[in-house]
This record gives structure tokens, sequence and C-alpha cells, in this order.
């Protein structure tokens, strides 16, 4: 049984939806700048929430051209992929930094169960956003190969 | 495991499951917001812990059996707390006192998540194939 090819991009697809979403929100809300997975982001880009949700909706819609419009086996790809994997790693850091300090960004103390309870789909989306990435670039190196 | 075009949804769920039982669990004594998704079972902690996890450890054996059929009898479970967790999310928006945009933020990633669950399952276990071939086989009757 062979297996259609986009459902390892299902995860890369999963982080386009939530960048537009949150991205929208940003603009449409200040207060979800306050959020933690957006928070630390927004302050470390120095940027108001409306430029937040800008930069979101930008590399979500980035990743879903590069899906959708570029050849299967282009470096373009992976490189037009790559911002959205930047604000991945920057969100998954900030969450991170909230479980550690057992600390919401908008200075709610919980456990740190709790708040990794909370956080840690960002986290564990980042890590596999990544493997989704390394197994597009394979591809391309397999694909590379067998052409030689 | 990365050269094999791995249904990385799947595995998302898997982990997050395993996480988020793991943490009911060890939540139990203290009833806080994060388990308000799960409001079917209110105050529950303990049971839907369980409940998570059995459902990622089955999903789990069901990556790695050969059989689709089976896979599918295996991954349903997760499925099935994921249509959970995303009506949890849903009924949250309009009963939460927080504003809507932070109840958005907090929990409307679990409902791109059972979706993508639902395809990933579909393709995994193989059903998208098989619709497609037969509606191959079908076109060809017609044109016959």
């Amino acid at each position: 049984m062979k297996s259609i090819q986009w459902n390892r991009y299902l995860i890369i697809w999963y982080a386009i939806i939530l960048h537009w979403i949150q991205g929208t929100l940003l603009v449409l809300d200040d207060s979800a700048g306050l959020v933690t997975s957006t928070s630390h982001v927004r302050e470390w880009l120095n940027t108001s929430s409306d430029g937040l949700g800008l930069l979101y909706i930008t590399v979500g819609s980035f990743a879903a051209l590069s899906l959708l419009l570029l050849p299967r086996f282009s470096v373009f790809r992976i490189i037009v992929l790559l911002p959205q994997q930047f604000f991945l790693i920057l969100a998954a850091i900030g969450a991170s930094i909230a479980i550690l300090n057992s600390q919401f960004a908008d200075g709610v103390i919980r456990s740190q169960y709790f708040i990794g309870a909370d956080q840690i789909p960002i986290v564990i989306a980042t890590i596999l956003h990544t493997f989704a990435l390394l197994d597009v670039r394979l591809e391309m190196f397999w694909a590379m190969l067998r052409r030689k | 495991l990365i050269s094999t075009h791995q249904p990385w949804i799947l595995w998302y769920a898997i982990a997050m499951h395993l996480c988020w039982g793991t943490s009911m669990l060890m939540l139990e004594p203290h009833p806080l917001y994060f388990g308000t998704r799960w409001f079917l079972l209110n105050g529950g902690y303990q049971i839907w812990g369980i409940i998570l996890l059995v459902g990622a450890f089955l999903a789990l054996i069901g990556m790695f059996v050969p059989s689709p059929i089976h896979k599918l009898y295996f991954l349903i479970p997760q499925q099935g707390v994921l249509i959970i967790g995303m009506i949890g999310a849903i009924v949250m928006w309009y009963q939460d006192l927080a504003p809507q945009t932070i109840v958005v933020l907090g929990l409307g990633y679990l409902i791109p998540i059972a979706l993508c669950h639902t395809l990933a399952i579909l393709d995994h276990c193989g059903i998208i194939h098989s619709l497609k071939i037969s509606f191959i086989a079908h076109k060809l009757h017609s044109a016959k």
C-alpha cells in the first residue's frame, strides 16, 4: 500500500493554519499579543501586535505558496519554508521559558506541569516541523542520487 | 525515521496526548483552567489522563502495525479524543469568561489538529488510496 506523499506535509499545513489564525487575531485585537506563545516573540522582535500579526500571516503564506507552487525537488521550497521554521522556534523558546519560570507571559504563576501541558503543543509542533523539513530535504537528496 | 515520509501530524498528536495525559495525572489535586477543555468529564482529571494515555499508546502501536485496517482500529481512539478536544474548544469559545481572542489563541489549535489528524488517518490507513483506485476503476468501467 503506497501512502500519498502529502501526508507528511500535514504538520506544515497545521503550522500554516496556526500562523494564519494567530496573525489574524494579532491584527484584530492587541490583547492577543499578551498571550504567552506570542508575547516573547513580540518582545524579541520589538514589534507591535499588528506588525507581528502581519509577519505571521506573511510567513504562513510563504510556506503555503512553497507547498502549492514550487516544484517538489527545488531547493527554494526549503528556503521559502524556513521563515515559518524560524518563527516556530521563537515561539517554542518563549513557551519553554514560560515552562521553566512557571509563569505565563501575563505574570500568572502556575505549576510547571500546568504551564507545560498548556504550552507543550507549540514545542512539539516545532520539533516535528523540523523533522518534516528534513524529510523534504532528504527526499530531494535521494532523488538527486537516483538521477546520478 | 526521518527519511520514510512519516505522517508527522499523527506523531504530533501522540506526543501531545502523552504529555497531556501525564500532566493531568500530576495535576489531579488542582482543578485548574487547563482541564476545562475536557468539559465532558468535569473534574475527572485522573480518568481523562488515563484515557489520553491509553489513546496515545494505542495510536503508537497503530503506527507500527502493518495491516491498514488494524492501523485504523488503533488510531481511532486518538481521533475520538481529538474530536472531543475540538468540541471542548468550540464550547469554551462560547462559555469562557476570558476574552474570545485569548480563548481562540489558547485552544483554537485543537481544531486544525483534529482536521489534519482525520486526513492523516484516511491517508495512512490507505482509505484515500482505496477510494482513488475505486474511482479510477469506476471511470474505466464507465468508459467501456
